[in-house]
C-alpha cells in the first residue's frame, strides 16, 4: 500500500499546485467592466507621475498626436499589493522615462487604458503581474488539523505561528453540480448560461443577465467598496482570518479585502434577536452569524442581511429574505472547506447549495489592502 | 400645502431605509403627476409586490396591483390614490425601468387619472 500511496499523494499534490497556479490575479473591478477588449491601443510617451496606491495603480503620461498636440493618458494596473508581491516597487517606473503601453481602452472614450502591457524604451516589461502571484504565497501544506486541548479544530493558526486562509478554488456562486465557464470574477462565458448558474426566480434571472451583459460594471463593490458579504467574502484574493475568542463563545472574522471589514460569529448559544424593535429595523451587510460546532465543523446560521451588496463575484441578486448556513470544516493543516445554503425564497425558486476549498498562507498576515471610494 | 409637503418629506425621511440592490421594485419611488406628489414604498415578498401610496394621516393608501415583466422591465401600477381631502380615485401608470443598475433607477410611466393622462418619472430613492 505506501508504493501505492506516494504516487496518489503525489498526485493530489500536483492537483493541489496546478489549482492555485491556475488562480487568477486579482483587480479591483472586472477589467472588462471599464475596459474593452475590442478597443486596443499602443500608446508611447513621456511619464509624468506614478500613483502607488491600492486598489489599483496608476501610471500618467503624455501621449503626442501626429499633429504634435498632447494628451495626457492615465495607465490603470493591478493593486499595490499585488504588484509588490512580483518584485515592483513605486519607483520601478519615474516621471520622465519614455514608455510604451498595450491594452484595451475605457468604454467610456476616456484617456484610460489598461496597462496589459508596460514596456521601458529598451524593450523590457515593467509592472507586470506574476502569473503565481497568489499561489507561490501559500505552498500546498500538509499536516493534521491543529487543534485546541479539548480537539475542537482550530480555524486560526496553530500556536505561536501566524497565517491565513486565501486562494478560494471556486471565485463565483455556483450551484453544486453546474459547470459553466466563467472568469474569475463571475464574468460568464456565455450570458445564455445565466439560468444555468442557481435556481434563479425569472426576475432574478433577468437582473443577472442584466448585470453580466453590463460587464458587471455596476457593482456596489467596486463602485462605492461597498462590503464583500455574504459568500462573497469567502471568493477575495486577499483572504480572510479567524480569531476565536472561546472565552467569550465568540469568533472573529478578518478580511483583507473591501475596507478591512470584520464579522462576528456568536457561538455562545444565543439566539438571534437582533434590535429591540426586531431585525427588520436594521438589516445588516454581514448578516447576524449564530455559530455551533457539528463535530469538526462549524456551522453558521446567517440571516437579517440587508440588499446593498453583491453576495457573489458575477452579480446573483438576492434579497432581504435570505438566510444562508454556511459549514467550514479544517480537513486539514493547510484546506478549509467551506459550502453555503443559499435559501432566498425572494429570489430563488428554492434553496441550493455551492462549496469550495480555501488555502492556508503560513506564516504570513493578512495583506494591506484597502478599497477607496471611486465613485466619480 | 407646504406643512403637508414637509409633513410627507418627513414622513418619508424617517422610515427605514429600502434596498438597492434586491428585487428592482423594492424601495421609495417618488414623483409628480398632473402637480400632485407621489410616493410609493414597495417591497417584495418573493411573490407579490406591495406597499403603501402617500403615507399620511390622509392620503395614505394600500398599494393596489403593481405588475413588473422583467423580460422588458415594464412596470404596470393599478391602485387607489387619496387626494388631499381623503377621496379616493383610480390611479394607472405603465412605462419602462431605466438605470436600472443604480439605486436611483427610474420609472419613466404614462399615467391616467381622472380622464385625465400624462407622463410620470418616478425616480427610486438611494439608500442600503
Amino acid at each position: 500500500m505506501p508504493s501505492r500511496a506516494a504516487p496518489l499523494g503525489a498526485c493530489l499534490a500536483l492537483a493541489a499546485l496546478l489549482a492555485l497556479a491556475a488562480h487568477p490575479a486579482a483587480a479591483h473591478h472586472p477589467v472588462a467592466a471599464k475596459f474593452d477588449d475590442s478597443k486596443p491601443a499602443t500608446l508611447r510617451g513621456r511619464i509624468t507621475a506614478v500613483d502607488w496606491a491600492n486598489p489599483h495603480v496608476h501610471v500618467f503620461f503624455n501621449v503626442t498626436d501626429t499633429e504634435g498636440a498632447e494628451t495626457n493618458w492615465a495607465v490603470e494596473l493591478a493593486s499595490a499589493v499585488e504588484l509588490e508581491w512580483s518584485g515592483w516597487q513605486a519607483s520601478s517606473l519615474k516621471p520622465g522615462e519614455l514608455i510604451s503601453v498595450s491594452g484595451p481602452t475605457a468604454r467610456n472614450g476616456s484617456h484610460q487604458l489598461w496597462g496589459t502591457r508596460v514596456e521601458r524604451s529598451d524593450g523590457s516589461a515593467v509592472l507586470t503581474v506574476r502569473d503565481d502571484v497568489f499561489a507561490r504565497r501559500a505552498a500546498p501544506l500538509r499536516g493534521p488539523t491543529p487543534r485546541w486541548p479539548d480537539n475542537q479544530p482550530r480555524l486560526g493558526p496553530p500556536p505561536g505561528e501566524t497565517g491565513y486562509w486565501a486562494l478560494p478554488e471556486r471565485t463565483a456562486l455556483v450551484e453544486d453540480g453546474v459547470v459553466v465557464a466563467m472568469d474569475a470574477h463571475g464574468l460568464l462565458a456565455d450570458a445564455g448560461d445565466a439560468g444555468k448558474v442557481a435556481p434563479l426566480q425569472p426576475w432574478a434571472h433577468d437582473l443577472y443577465l442584466l448585470r453580466q451583459r453590463n460587464f458587471l460594471k455596476d457593482d456596489p463593490l467596486f463602485l462605492n467598496c461597498i462590503p464583500p458579504s455574504g459568500p462573497r467574502q469567502f471568493q477575495q484574493p486577499f483572504g480572510f482570518q479567524f480569531v476565536e475568542e472561546r472565552a467569550r463563545g465568540r469568533i472573529f472574522l478578518l478580511h483583507a479585502g473591501g475596507n478591512g471589514n470584520w464579522r462576528l460569529l456568536y457561538a455562545d448559544g444565543r439566539r438571534s434577536v437582533g434590535q429591540v424593535t426586531g431585525n427588520d429595523d436594521n438589516p445588516l451587510f454581514f448578516g447576524r452569524s449564530l455559530a455551533r460546532w457539528e463535530g469538526d465543523t462549524l456551522v453558521v446560521q446567517v440571516s437579517g442581511f440587508n440588499e446593498g451588496f453583491w453576495f457573489s463575484n458575477g452579480g446573483l441578486p438576492h434579497t432581504r429574505l435570505l438566510t444562508l448556513t454556511e459549514r467550514f470544516t479544517r480537513s486539514d493543516l493547510g484546506t478549509l472547506h467551506y459550502e453555503v445554503t443559499v435559501d432566498d425564497p425572494g429570489a430563488y425558486t428554492r434553496p441550493w447549495t455551492s462549496s469550495w476549498d480555501l488555502h492556508w498562507v503560513a506564516g504570513q498576515e493578512l495583506p494591506e489592502y484597502y478599497c477607496q471610494d471611486n465613485r466619480q | 400645502m407646504k406643512a403637508l409637503f414637509t409633513l410627507l418629506a418627513f414622513a418619508v425621511c424617517t422610515l427605514p431605509l429600502q434596498a438597492q440592490e434586491g428585487h428592482p421594485l423594492s424601495g421609495t419611488w417618488q414623483g409628480e403627476w398632473d402637480g400632485h406628489f407621489l410616493t410609493l414604498i414597495l417591497s417584495w415578498d418573493g411573490k407579490t409586490i406591495s406597499g403603501i401610496a402617500n403615507p399620511g394621516p390622509v392620503t395614505q393608501t394600500a398599494v393596489g396591483s403593481v405588475q413588473l415583466d422583467s423580460s422588458d422591465w415594464t412596470v404596470t401600477v393599478d391602485t387607489e390614490l387619496k387626494d388631499d381631502n381623503g377621496q379616493p380615485f383610480r390611479f394607472r401608470a405603465s412605462g419602462v425601468l431605466d438605470n436600472i443598475g443604480s439605486p436611483l433607477r427610474v420609472l419613466n410611466a404614462d399615467w391616467q387619472a381622472g380622464g385625465k393622462q400624462g407622463r410620470l418619472t418616478l425616480v427610486r430613492q438611494g439608500g442600503a
